[in-house]
């Protein structure tokens, strides 16, 4: 018997990769949409509840939107492309002027500051590293680091579809986002 | 007197059939009933649940596959294949031969049909190996002496022993 099952063994080991496949791309396409339909948010930090935050963001999804998917830096490893046509990024000061090029210029509000260059707003601070005050603490771990602690901006992708040229849900998200404790 | 054994008959390949019918529809029905779980899965998953549904669908599918890949090859298959050797046996007119028989530890899988173990039936004209399917065995396992044996092309259908 038990060599009968080791004769068979590729069989249930052939099921295994096909089953898993399957159904984990049946779930991707679940999980997925075109970037039409969603709004990115890439973060930065040192720890996130991305499932937790995704879901907290969908409560109060803009028209035309079927899901917003956050993810930290880390999620983009192996496709960098991913990062570059996200919508909404928060980085860490220390951080911003590696990726200037992928942030559009934002209109500026009273009372805001942001990381300007050559007098042009391109992100709004949200977490100060003096104060540890921040958007959506519950969802977001800033930094661990208490001796290199970094101010965090909030920039929109200059490749964003949802930042007037499709829609404004980027900027929707955003304010949402940084109304959550 | 003599004790005939006739090892396939119209009534048992009938039988056969039937059973070999449930475990299809066992079969089916796992299948069925795993998909629709699956499915479910799917359609429930919420952005905070779908790692946790993608898990269950895929554990669901994984151990149901191998459940009915498992029952096919080890039971529903042999079974058709039981019934079609049995038809086979049924259909053809037996040769009638007498010796001693004596099991060998040969087993020989037919591919694409039974199982069968390599049987010497010997007499004071010949030693002759013929095939009896393994699920046969049990009937001559105890036989002493010479018997009478019906055999179609070298596969033993039934003997006769003195009861």
């Amino acid at each position: 018997m038990i060599r009968r099952f080791f004769s068979q063994i590729y069989l249930y080991l052939l099921w295994l990769i096909v089953a898993v496949m399957f159904w984990g791309w049946i779930f991707s396409l679940k999980t997925d949409t075109s970037a039409e339909k969603k709004v990115m948010v890439f973060a930065d930090v040192d720890a996130m509840d991305e499932v937790g935050l995704s879901a907290k963001l969908e409560e109060e999804m803009p028209e035309g939107i079927r899901m917003v998917q956050a993810h930290p830096f880390s999620y983009v490893i192996f496709n960098e492309n991913l990062l570059v046509n996200a919508d909404v990024f928060i980085v860490p000061e220390n951080e911003i002027e590696e990726l200037l090029d992928t942030f559009a210029p934002m209109e500026r509000e009273e009372g805001e500051t942001y990381y300007e260059v050559d007098g042009v707003a391109y992100g709004k601070k949200i977490y100060d590293a003096a104060t540890k005050e921040g958007p959506a603490k519950t969802f977001i771990t800033y930094t661990t680091d208490k001796d290199d602690s970094q101010d965090y901006y909030l920039f929109y992708g200059i490749y964003s579809l949802h930042t007037g040229s499709l829609d404004e849900a980027a900027y929707e998200i955003a304010n949402h986002l940084l109304c959550l404790p | 007197m003599m004790k005939r054994t006739n090892f396939y008959s119209l009534d048992g390949v009938n039988e056969l059939k039937k059973r070999n019918h449930i475990w299809q529809i066992l079969l089916g029905v796992i299948a069925v009933l795993s998909l629709i779980f699956c499915v479910s899965r799917v359609i429930l998953a919420t952005t905070l649940t779908v790692g946790e549904m993608e898990k269950q669908a895929i554990i669901a599918a994984v151990v149901s596959g191998w459940v009915i890949i498992a029952l096919y090859i080890n039971v529903l298959l042999p079974g058709r294949r039981e019934v079609t050797h049995a038809m086979n046996m049924i259909e053809s007119e037996p040769e009638v031969r007498r010796g001693r028989l004596t099991l060998t530890k040969d087993l020989v899988q037919i591919r694409g049909s039974i199982l069968i173990r390599k049987v010497i039936l010997e007499n004071e004209n010949e030693k002759v190996r013929l095939n009896l399917n393994e699920s046969r065995k049990k009937y001559l396992k105890d036989l002493t002496g010479e018997v009478t044996v019906y055999t179609v092309g070298n596969y033993i259908v039934g003997f006769e022993e003195e009861a």
